[in-house]
């Protein structure tokens, strides 16, 4: 038992920082694709409101490609086929770009739904008022929508988070890719995924930490 | 076009087997996934005594855990540790237990849904009419609980089937794993990688149609 402890200590000691690197790399790529993902997604979402028929159409139809498919699949199809398409980008930037979308599919449809739950009352009142379409939009209908999603957007997030770790299957060094090189230095990949699977714990945590707070802040406001 | 289309072609029975096997890995989870998260719940659901307390602790935290980590993290810490106490137990079955066990996680919670949305009032008559603690559950509130919860629990299927991909991992072949192999083995790779996802899109796009039907019915 001593002896496994020993073992323990000197995995980890070894371990935690080349997971830490990875930590990093997961942070920032998950940064990033979420901010593609809202960029995207509230486009998405926008079309999928809006009263022309193609759009909605468009909008629809990408939805549907990116949800329905796995996203291991995507991440296989974009790292072969950019370069196919003559976009040639590193594997991180590759991530970047295929976990965004993928996220941006389900950004979309909770912003879509969040808008459509709001009572149509409070778009004509704006409409009778003289407001214009994206006064209307930003004004009245976005803010109260975003206090009510921002418990799903936390849970997209996290899962954005989480399905940042298959981009390892593209090389791209993020903690479950630095995870098995930390393997491949100490021969003990037990205790080494375990250390992984706490820090993305960890990270999840402090996501849905926060997310409670300001739901809890907003709550206090809205009252 | 027409070329990458008889390249595809020439293999489909091989991904005619990745599919069965896509297939049966999705079905054995999500049925002892159903068993875990009934368990979980009912577990969760005892009353406010000491044990009761330390279980729906420990029920809260692995619930977390499921939640809070890759699935592609706790398939690889699950063959292993599989392997460290002794079970040498084949990729398939391993990814099996992985894919149940973290579904099962999500089982619970959507149950959880479903179990508040029953009127307490129901639980309290049967408690009057003095029916047993295993009579109230499957006769009362699991016969409701499935029939409130049923488009969650097949948009879970969904989810399962979407991360079977990653079994791949413990190469276990199932769809995704046989059209790596092909790519490995023709060299070509976009045309396996689009077949098999149009492949996993008319699944879960059928299925989320399912889901759809399941929510009208419940509303009429």
């Amino acid at each position: 038992m001593n002896q496994f402890m020993q073992e323990c200590i000197h995995v980890t000691r070894i371990t935690i920082p080349l997971l830490l690197q990875g930590v990093f790399v997961t942070i920032e790529i998950s940064v990033l694709a979420i901010a593609l993902a809202m960029v995207l997604g509230g486009v998405a979402g926008y079309f999928r409101i809006s009263e022309n028929r193609v759009l909605r159409g468009i909008a629809g139809i990408y939805i549907k490609i990116f949800r329905c498919t796995p996203f291991m699949v995507e991440v296989y199809l974009a790292y072969y086929g950019l370069p196919m398409l003559g976009i040639d980008v590193s594997a991180f930037w590759t991530g970047v770009l295929i976990l965004g979308c993928y996220t941006s599919a389900y950004v979309a449809v909770i912003l879509e739904s969040g808008i459509r739950a709001l009572s149509k009352g409070q778009s004509e009142a704006a409409y009778a008022m003289g407001m214009s379409k994206t006064k209307t939009l930003m004004r009245i209908l976005l803010p109260q929508t975003i206090s009510v999603i921002i418990p799903s957007l936390t849970g997209q997030f996290i899962q954005t988070v989480k399905d940042s770790s298959i981009l390892s299957i593209i090389t791209v060094a993020e903690l479950t890719m630095m995870t098995k090189e930390a393997i491949g230095i100490t021969f003990s990949p037990l205790i080494v995924y375990m250390c992984a699977g706490l820090f993305y714990w960890a990270i999840n945590l402090v996501i849905e930490f926060t997310s409670k707070k300001i739901e809890k802040k907003n709550r206090r406001i809205s009252v | 076009m027409s070329e990458s289309i008889r390249i595809v072609m020439q293999y489909y029975p091989l991904f005619l087997k990745g599919l069965g096997y896509t297939l049966l890995v999705s079905v054995e989870a999500i049925i002892i996934a159903l068993c875990i998260g009934t368990l979980l719940t009912v577990l969760r659901m005892g009353g406010t005594s000491l044990p009761n307390r330390i279980i729906r602790k420990i029920v809260a935290v692995y619930i977390s855990f499921v939640r809070g980590t890759p699935i592609l993290v706790q398939i690889y810490l699950i063959f292993q540790a599989l392997s460290v106490i002794g079970l040498n137990l084949s990729a398939f079955v391993s990814g099996v237990i992985a894919l149940s066990l973290n579904s099962g996680g999500f089982m619970a919670e959507i149950m959880r849904g479903g179990f508040s949305a029953i009127p307490k009032g129901q639980i309290e008559a049967a408690e009057a009419i003095g029916m047993s603690k295993a009579k109230l559950w499957t006769r009362i509130i699991l016969p409701q609980v499935f029939q409130i919860v049923a488009p969650q629990l097949t948009s879970e299927f969904i989810n399962v089937i979407k991360v079977s991909p990653m079994l791949s991992v413990l190469a276990v072949v199932e769809l995704t794993r046989t059209a790596e192999r092909l790519v490995k083995m023709t060299g070509t790779a976009i045309p396996f990688y689009i077949a098999i996802a149009i492949i996993y899109f008319i699944i879960c796009a059928l299925l989320e149609e399912l889901v759809k039907l399941q929510e009208r019915k419940r509303i009429v």
